[in-house]
């Protein structure tokens, strides 16, 4: 797989971000995997980069349903950073409505459904080089 | 006049001297307007008197003088039979006649004439004396006289046709009880209920001899005797068949004297009104009865006099008698509910300014403090010239109507909540299940991968997965439990036991963790709430302290309660380690929150406390501060 230098996972759920990078790790997904609980703490991270002139990350991979801000809110602070960084909604739901919602934003690249899988992974790949 | 020349003929001296005769004659009927004439046997005049001398001298020129013969003044037509009525006297016949004498212009002088023998002392006949006398105009008068009378009985018979032909029925007696007079409606009438047949003069008391109203008559002829008119309504029924009649008793006054010469009676058949009049009554009782079975009053309202007119109904709407209504608006009013006087006032206002009908619903508070709610609906009267003069209005009891409306509002709220709050449940619970699945899946798969290294780390993050699940289930369940509730299993539950009640089921937890509670909710506080679900509000807020609870100190738990407009409220008060509500304000109750970053931490909890809660058309609220502690409201709606 074509590694990527460094990508953002931002979940609430630990378990998920230690299972993420687990597997981000094994098929070499990328150089670097920064990881957030919070998306706020993600957007803070972002900003500080992109004025510090640092790596800023090839893909971010975000949860819809977390505490204080939700994948939604960090969309929304997301695209007035005006990036073209892909991003991918990486969410347990199912929800037709999450999905349709999530296509009427043009930084959201893909609606990846948890488990994450190689497969999966591939795809993204695929979606950023493309 | 005429006794007067009786004595003067008897005064005449029958002297054979026809000079003394003459000169007698002159000097004796100086005074008189009489004629008066003497005839010898022979017709020859013996004497008269200068009336007569003026008469045949001024009509017919003939200038009467002694020693002529009558019969040369007597027109030859008549003499015969003047030879005839001089003969008679002569031969001591008394003759009267009248006699109409034609003068030459068109008039006639009446004479009223009398031939009487003429006797001299030695009673002798002599010859005659006629005597006349000027009657024309005692005629006159007395045709005069029979033209009046004759006017009279006309004028009687048209009144008697008029009073005949009258609808009513009129009699009329005397202070004797002797009737005067009737009409063939009075006689028809006696003669049909008494079997007598009625004359004048017949004695009235005598006709009402067996009538069972007669001292009711016997008082009405009283009070008319002493100059006073008596009304009364008489009532009879015959053949089953209803009769009113109006029946006056009149005085009748002396012209002159002003005294009650009788009384004039007129009875006036007035069934047909009474009939009218009663089936008014019933129509206007069975209107009564309608409005009373409908619930619909009727109001009517006059613009000039400000005076409003309520039916019975209506009133009662107000819950009002009759007698307590002193048909003014603001009495009205005072009878609205506080909350809608201002409306009906605004609505009453403008109608009245724009002359516009209007309808309204509003609601009135009565004395027992129930509630009506009522409808009012409108229409403008106008008098001939298009000014509004008032306006009549219905008023509906609509209680029955607004009651079910608000318990279909009530129950379609609960039933829009309840779904909700099944999408709500079943998108986290789908969520919680998925998440925690996939995770035990993967830290699984990764178990067998590993052998060796972080395994540890993975067994643990594999606890909280299944602790995760575990209590997602356990949601779960309660949800079902919960599914079966509805508005029937609302009890009456005292808050207080129920509080201690959820204490006592987690003592031991509380013992362990050195954590107090305080219960100072009042002991009469009752609520009628769905037992499942305070039971349920209780426990999760309960755990929620001991899980929040501060690391630094010991939990203080305190429970109170206050009452707020229609609401019990219970306060349960933490020291625990608080919310940062600058953060969390908006997200503490929705969906899949957890705010600590604890690992036990579902997020279910506080949501499915707040569904409850407004399930029971309740709210709660929350006020806390970081490190310090948190406050829960739940305001439990009273009304239910």
């Amino acid at each position: 797989m074509r590694k990527i230098d460094l990508a953002y996972i931002i979940d609430d759920d630990e378990i998920i971000i230690y299972l993420t990078d687990k597997l981000l790790k094994k098929v070499e997904f990328s150089e670097k995997v920064e990881k957030f609980t919070d998306a706020s703490a993600a957007i803070e991270r972002l900003k500080l980069s992109i004025e510090m002139g640092e790596n800023i990350p090839e893909v971010i991979l975000f949860d819809l349903n977390m505490p204080v801000m939700n994948g939604w809110d960090f969309i929304e602070e997301f695209r007035k950073l005006k990036t073209d960084i892909p991003a991918f909604v990486f969410t347990s739901s199912i929800d037709p409505a999450d999905k349709q919602k999530s296509f009427q934003y043009p930084e959201i690249k893909d609606f990846i459904t948890k488990p994450l899988t190689i497969q999966k992974l591939d795809k993204i790949l695929r979606l950023i080089t493309e | 006049m005429k006794n007067l020349d009786e004595n003067i003929i008897s005064d005449i001296i029958m002297s054979d001297d026809h000079k003394i005769l003459a000169e007698q004659f002159s000097i004796l009927t100086i005074n008189s307007e009489g004629y008066f004439l003497l005839v010898g046997n022979d017709y020859k005049i013996i004497a008269f008197n200068d009336n007569f001398h003026d008469l045949y001298l001024q009509y017919f020129g003939l200038d009467v003088s002694i020693g002529d013969s009558i019969i040369d003044y007597t027109p030859p037509e008549r003499v015969e039979e003047v030879k005839i009525i001089y003969s008679n006297a002569f031969n001591g016949i008394v003759y009267k006649c009248e006699l109409d004498l034609p003068l030459p212009n068109e008039n006639t002088i009446v004479f009223k004439s009398s031939y009487r023998p003429a006797y001299n002392a030695k009673k002798e006949i002599i010859g005659a004396i006629l005597h006349s006398y000027d009657i024309t105009e005692y005629k006159e008068l007395e045709k005069e006289k029979e033209n009046a009378q004759k006017q009279i009985e006309l004028d009687n018979i048209n009144f008697r046709a008029l009073i005949d032909h009258s609808p009513d029925m009129i009699w009329s007696f005397d202070l004797n009880y002797n009737l005067i007079n009737f009409n063939s409606l009075f006689e028809q009438y006696v003669n049909a209920a008494f079997n007598i047949q009625v004359k004048a003069n017949h004695n009235y008391i005598e006709v009402l001899d067996d009538y069972p109203k007669r001292d009711l008559f016997q008082k009405a002829t009283e009070q008319a005797f002493s100059g006073k008119t008596f009304k009364f309504i008489d009532h009879n029924v015959i053949d089953s068949v209803e009769l009113w009649h109006e029946i006056s008793f009149n005085p009748i006054f002396n012209v002159d004297t002003k005294k009650v010469t009788g009384v004039a009676c007129i009875s006036r058949d007035i069934t047909e009104i009474k009939t009218n009049e009663k089936r008014l009554l019933l129509s206007e009782k069975r209107q009564k009865q309608a409005q009373t079975i409908a619930g619909l009053g009727s109001w009517h309202f006059d613009l000039k006099t400000k005076i409003s007119s309520l039916s019975d109904e209506a009133l009662s709407l107000f819950g009002m008698k009759a007698s307590e209504f002193d048909a003014q608006y603001s009495t009205l009013l005072k009878h609205i509910h506080v909350d809608d006087q201002v409306i009906f006032q605004n609505a009453i206002s403008e109608a009245v300014l724009l002359k516009k009908d209007f309808s309204l619903y509003y609601r009135i508070l009565k004395d027992d403090n129930s509630i009506v709610h009522v409808f009012t609906d409108t229409d403008f009267e106008y008098d001939d010239k298009g000014n509004a003069i008032g306006f009549y209005g219905i008023i509906l009891d609509v209680t029955e109507r607004v009651t079910k409306e608000a318990e279909l509002k009530k129950l379609l709220f609960l039933t829009q909540k309840h779904n909700e709050w099944l999408n709500n449940f079943t998108h986290i619970v789908s969520h919680n299940i998925r998440s925690n699945n996939n995770n035990i899946k993967s830290l699984v798969e990764l178990l067998i991968e590993n052998t060796e290294g972080d395994r540890d780390l993975l067994f643990k993050m594999l606890k909280t997965s299944t602790n995760k699940l575990d209590e997602t289930i356990y949601h779960l369940s309660e949800f079902v439990k919960f599914q079966n509730q509805n508005e029937k299993n609302y009890t009456l539950l005292n808050l207080k036991k129920e509080i201690t009640k959820s204490t006592d089921g987690i003592n031991q937890h509380i013992i362990k963790t050195n954590s107090t509670i305080i219960n100072d909710v009042s002991d009469s506080i009752n609520l009628k709430v769905v037992p499942a679900f305070l039971e349920s509000i209780l426990m999760n807020l309960l755990t929620n302290a001991i899980k929040y609870r501060s690391p630094d100190r010991p939990l203080i738990l305190k429970y109170s309660s206050e009452q707020i407009e229609d609401f019990c409220v219970l306060t349960i008060e933490d020291n625990g380690i608080g919310i940062d509500m600058d953060k969390h304000r908006n997200a503490i109750f929705g969906l899949f929150k957890t705010f600590n970053g604890n690992s036990d931490s579902v997020g279910l909890g506080l949501f499915m406390t707040k569904n409850q809660v407004e399930l029971m058309q309740g709210k709660i609220e929350i006020e806390s501060t970081l490190g310090k502690g948190t406050i829960f409201k739940i305001y439990f709606y009273e009304k239910n």
